[in-house]
């Protein structure tokens, strides 16, 4: 079991006796990951409206999260349900094939789903890779690597830390220097 | 606004999944700061590419508010005295009042009226026969014609009265036919219980008296 699951995993706990802090914190990490995934099945405009909803049913629900499966793959699947029921209950039919979650993100299948890169939208998304690329070079060796292998290839602190032979401690501080770095350079772009 | 360093340390580790458990209440302390939230947002949402630039938690956290608050409401004490001004009867409640009380109305205005409409007077206005019918019915049952012919000059008792023919009855005279109905509803009265039966009982004679005319017509 990961530290990411655990963590998740101890707020879960906290929530289920009713503390809404903790689920809050859940919210704010997920939200963009799961607005990402219903802006698939329906229009930008409706999105906040069905992400908010998904999390509401989740907040329900949580009583009922046995911690059989990792608390953000059962978060996605209330969202995915809430989306088609969401066009259903408008009378859209919602997307034919059905498709493992955890795919959905990981390969981007979800794109297959609903056409949404508007000009707008690409160019808005083609300057920030822009700057995100732009901002990595910019950045110290230890920083760019420490950042690279945990966004790009997906290697845990530890995994990191055996990498470039140094404590976990400096590869969270690595990390963190690098995403604050990254921020101030698209931050200007999403204001 | 930003976050201090620690707690934005704290937040990237957190995006990350590395934070140990024994962080989490600081975690959880650092985000009633806007600028902690803030710097959480950026961060999940860094390098998610077309990802809405969207935070809907403070919406969620609202709503949550909103879903608890009526667990709070049943605990609100009133006092006693005020119990009876608390009920308020919906519009569902008001339409089901006013269509029973219509109903209860109109039972009560039916039950008023017939008792009325079958009360008779004077025993003196009844026919003779008749009279004897009230103080003897099972003479009744043995005379073969049930009105006076003599005062009411009604043609009746065609066949023998001792055979079992069926027996026809004519009334020429209009007046007869108030006479007969008295005599049904004075018949009434003696078997009892005409208040509660009479509407139904009332009915039946006054459609049998109806029919009486054709049965005239017919035997002429």
């Amino acid at each position: 079991m990961t530290p990411s699951t655990d963590v998740d995993q101890l707020l879960v706990e906290r929530a289920q006796k009713g503390d809404a802090r903790a689920f809050d914190a859940l919210v704010l990490k997920y939200q963009h990951r799961i607005l990402q995934l219903v802006t698939r099945f329906v229009s930008d405009a409706d999105a906040p409206d069905v992400a908010q909803e998904a999390f509401i049913r989740a907040w329900r629900a949580i009583g009922n999260f046995r911690g059989q499966s990792a608390f953000f793959t059962w978060l996605y699947r209330i969202a995915i349900n809430t989306a088609k029921n969401w066009l259903v209950s408008r009378a859209r039919r919602p997307a034919a094939q059905d498709f493992d979650v955890q795919d959905a993100e990981d390969y981007g299948i979800s794109d297959q789903l609903r056409e949404k890169d508007t000009p707008e939208h690409l160019a808005l998304t083609d300057e920030i890779n822009d700057r995100i690329a732009l901002a990595l070079d910019q950045l110290p060796d230890d920083l760019r690597t420490a950042i690279t292998l945990r966004e790009f290839e997906g290697m845990s602190y530890e995994e990191i830390a055996e990498a470039m032979d140094c404590p976990i401690g400096t590869v969270r501080s690595r990390i963190f220097r690098a995403r604050a770095a990254i921020d101030d350079h698209i931050a200007p772009l999403l204001d | 606004m930003t976050a201090s360093l620690e707690h934005a340390e704290r937040i990237s580790a957190f995006v990350d999944g590395e934070l140990s458990a024994s962080e989490v209440d600081a975690l959880l302390d650092s985000l009633e700061n806007p600028a902690c939230r803030g710097q959480l947002a950026r961060f999940a949402r860094q390098g998610r590419r077309g990802c809405p630039d969207i935070d809907i938690s403070a919406a969620v956290a609202a709503r949550i508010r909103q879903e608890q608050a009526p667990v709070r409401n049943r605990q609100v004490r009133v006092s006693p005295l005020l119990l009876p001004f608390r009920w308020r009867p919906s519009a569902r409640t008001w339409v089901a009042a006013s269509g029973f009380a219509a109903a209860a109305s109109v039972a009560v205005v039916a039950l008023n009226i017939a008792p009325a409409t079958q009360q008779v007077d004077s025993v003196a206005a009844i026919p003779e026969i008749a009279a004897d019918a009230l103080t003897t019915p099972a003479a009744l049952a043995a005379r073969p014609v049930l009105v006076n012919a003599s005062q009411s000059q009604v043609a009746s008792t065609l066949g023998d009265a001792g055979s079992s023919a069926p027996r026809e009855l004519v009334i020429p005279v209009p007046e007869q036919r108030t006479e007969l109905e008295q005599l049904y509803l004075q018949h009434a009265r003696f078997r009892g219980g005409y208040a509660l039966a009479s509407p139904v009982s009332y009915g039946r004679v006054g459609a049998s008296v109806a029919a009486l005319p054709e049965a005239a017509d017919s035997g002429n």
